[in-house]
């Protein structure tokens, strides 16, 4: 528990969350994981939602 | 945009918008291997008069008798939308390797909502309709075969732009498709004022 007043400037400096976040101190966690598969998935629809080209080969058989 | 037709019909219909519809670029044979190029269109909306694809339908899949095949059509010609985000940002193509010119400034974007871009129709879609707001390119048009898109729209059909709507952006494509481009310099040459309409062929759109 801090023992600071939510007002004075040490309370500022040891609970900010932008220089050392809690994903940083403790590792990844699965809901970590599960929200980059989220950008992961939303960044591929992006992807997706642009003409795409596919080219294929196939070696005839002549009968 | 208001009118959004949800309910599909057999044939195909003006206004029909499919999602990942296949263009073929090419196809080449060499030393016995056949190598086929395809463009996947995300989106795509058919520019063919109403009254070709119910007369084709009524040739090609109707049990009635015809005694000729005179009112057949050989393709559809459909645009393609864009996500209109990456259009302002000329990045629509860049899965293709394409840059795009990007669209600046607030006159540019009033004039492409407000469809006064002869190269674009903008299109805005009710909450129902997943598709984002988006920019068919009238100069993208291309044409597909019939029986592919038929069976491709039993699993790829989106939405039906509604009656007046779809026959303005048909409109507007016949009226792009038909300008007339005047040579670059022949009217500032003899210090006469610009035909804004030649001007905006100039300006490549």
């Amino acid at each position: 528990m801090n023992k600071e007043s939510a007002f004075s400037a040490e309370y500022d400096i040891n609970n900010t969350t932008d220089s050392k976040s809690s994903i940083q101190e403790k590792g990844s966690t699965p809901k970590d994981k599960e929200a980059n598969d989220f950008i992961k998935k939303i960044e591929s629809d992006y992807k997706l939602s642009k003409p795409r080209r596919n080219t294929i080969s196939a070696r005839i058989i002549p009968k | 945009m208001k009118e959004i037709i949800i309910r599909k019909r057999a044939r195909l219909s003006q206004g029909d918008i499919y999602k990942d519809v296949e263009f073929i670029e090419y196809a080449i044979e060499k030393a016995g291997v056949i190598e086929i190029s395809k463009i996947v269109f995300p989106f795509v909306v058919v520019l063919t008069q109403d009254c070709d694809l119910n007369q084709d339908y009524t040739v090609r899949w109707s049990r009635k008798d015809i005694s000729n095949q005179d009112k057949k059509t050989i393709s559809v010609i459909v645009a393609p939308l864009y996500n209109v985000e990456h259009v302002y940002k000329g990045e629509h193509l860049s899965e293709l390797g394409m840059t795009m010119a990007e669209i600046k400034g607030k006159t540019s974007g009033n004039n492409l909502r407000q469809n006064q871009t002869p190269r674009y129709h903008y299109l805005e879609f009710p909450k129902n309709v997943p598709i984002v707001t988006s920019i068919i390119d009238f100069k993208h048009y291309f044409t597909v075969n019939v029986e592919y898109l038929k069976k491709h729209k039993k699993e790829n059909f989106i939405c039906q732009i509604g009656p007046l709507y779809r026959e303005a952006v048909s409109q507007r494509f016949s009226n792009y498709l038909s300008r007339i481009g005047l040579p670059k310099n022949d009217t500032r040459q003899q210090g006469a004022t610009p035909d804004p309409y030649s001007a905006a062929l100039h300006s490549g759109r």
